[in-house]
């Protein structure tokens, strides 16, 4: 019977967390929460629950990290920029933190014992995936103005996972990868965004882009995405 | 708060002692303890467990008896500290690990002193403790060898 393993994704994540508490390169932190997510997706086709509260709580702590790194790349000036700097180096001393905590060397141990699981165990599960895809599409195309940030998170998250298990399985991710990279593109712009409301709220100052993001997400990528369709 | 100390299931000999898998037997005798634990309405809203595979396949076998996150920690894979209480956070936490730490955090908990096998933790034993997670401020509320579910004959 066909079965798939976790190794090269667990070399991946040991690689990257490796390099990440060598460095905290931007690099290092996306990969590391690539491969955690890659994982976590690995175990759910494989039906099991134990170790994937741990991978979201990796992807999640850099998270920050990841987003000031994405931000800090866009080399904004002035009082926005001073106050980027210096929340990236406490997102930088928090990520040490993460990289050196007991619970990730526990994961990485405990990774190496989880077993090969059945491709055809993990073809039933990739199709609740895919459904679930699907779903958050339909909710997408539903959603209030109010409601489509939501909608949207929910259609990236979903079609990374969707993609992730359909490159497990050797399967063709095209749609699911275009899908989280065109919602992707979105989500960085609300990630910038709640990082300019933060600046605004601890510094009574006042946009420093002069535009209210998130509006911009539903006014201009949301019916992009949706114009573009699944494919 | 509640802190329930769960010994792993049975699991074969090897010489990599972190690798060892729980045997069939162990698998099937455990579900009946699961099952048990099911009519005595017990749940977790935490379960931590040691990186061991054997602590880890038991942990996998309480998923249905649990309504939060899960939580890999070496803490459990040596003789317990403050660091291990620090990390239990919740109401009913479930500590899946081995012995003799388990019975020695069990003594710590309950008469403040860290000795081992006061009270005896077979393989898929289950401790419950009740009070506040300080050293000697615990109460043994139950122990629940395996074999009570197995002659139940629970499935």
């Amino acid at each position: 019977m066909a079965r798939l393993t976790l190794t090269p994704q667990l070399e991946h994540l040991r690689a990257s967390v490796e390099a990440a508490r060598a460095t905290l390169e931007p690099e290092a932190i996306h990969q590391a929460r690539v491969a955690s997510r890659r994982l976590r997706v690995f175990l759910t086709l494989g039906g099991v629950h134990v170790l994937r509260d741990d991978l979201r709580w990796l992807a999640r702590a850099l998270s920050r990290l990841r987003d000031l790194d994405v931000a800090m790349a866009e080399r904004f000036g002035g009082d926005f920029g001073r106050w980027l700097t210096a929340q990236h180096e406490v997102a930088r001393r928090a990520a040490t933190d993460v990289l050196q905590h007991p619970r990730l060397d526990g994961v990485l141990r405990a990774l190496s014992f989880v077993g090969p699981v059945p491709k055809r165990l993990a073809l039933e599960r990739r199709s609740l995936l895919v459904d679930a895809v699907e779903t958050a599409w339909i909710d997408l195309r539903k959603a209030s103005r109010a409601g489509a940030l939501e909608a949207l998170h929910r259609v990236r998250r979903r079609a990374r996972s969707a993609r992730y298990a359909s490159e497990w399985l050797g399967a063709e991710p095209g749609p699911f990868r275009r899908l989280q990279e065109a919602a992707g593109a979105a989500c960085d712009v609300m990630a910038l965004g709640a990082l300019v409301r933060e600046y605004e709220a601890a510094t009574n100052r006042a946009s420093p882009t002069g535009l209210q993001l998130d509006a911009v997400v539903v006014a201009r990528f949301v019916p992009a995405l949706l114009e573009a369709g699944v494919g | 708060m509640k802190l329930y100390l769960v010994r792993h299931a049975i699991a074969e000999e090897g010489a990599d002692d972190d690798a060892r898998a729980l045997t069939k037997e162990g698998v099937a005798r455990f579900r009946q303890q699961v099952a048990l634990l099911e009519r005595l309405d017990v749940t977790f809203d935490r379960v931590l467990h040691s990186p061991k595979k054997r602590a880890v396949d038991t942990a996998e076998l309480l998923e249905r008896l649990c309504e939060g996150d899960f939580e890999v920690t070496p803490l459990l894979a040596s003789a317990p500290t403050q660091r291990l209480l620090d990390a239990c956070v919740g109401e009913a936490v479930a500590l899946v690990g081995h012995e003799p730490h388990l019975s020695t955090l069990l003594a710590w908990l309950v008469l403040g002193e860290k000795v081992a096998g006061k009270v005896e933790l077979k393989k898929g034993a289950v401790a419950c403790l009740d009070g506040p997670l300080a050293p000697g401020q615990m109460q043994l509320t139950w122990v629940l060898p395996p074999k009570v579910a197995r002659r139940a004959g629970l499935d």
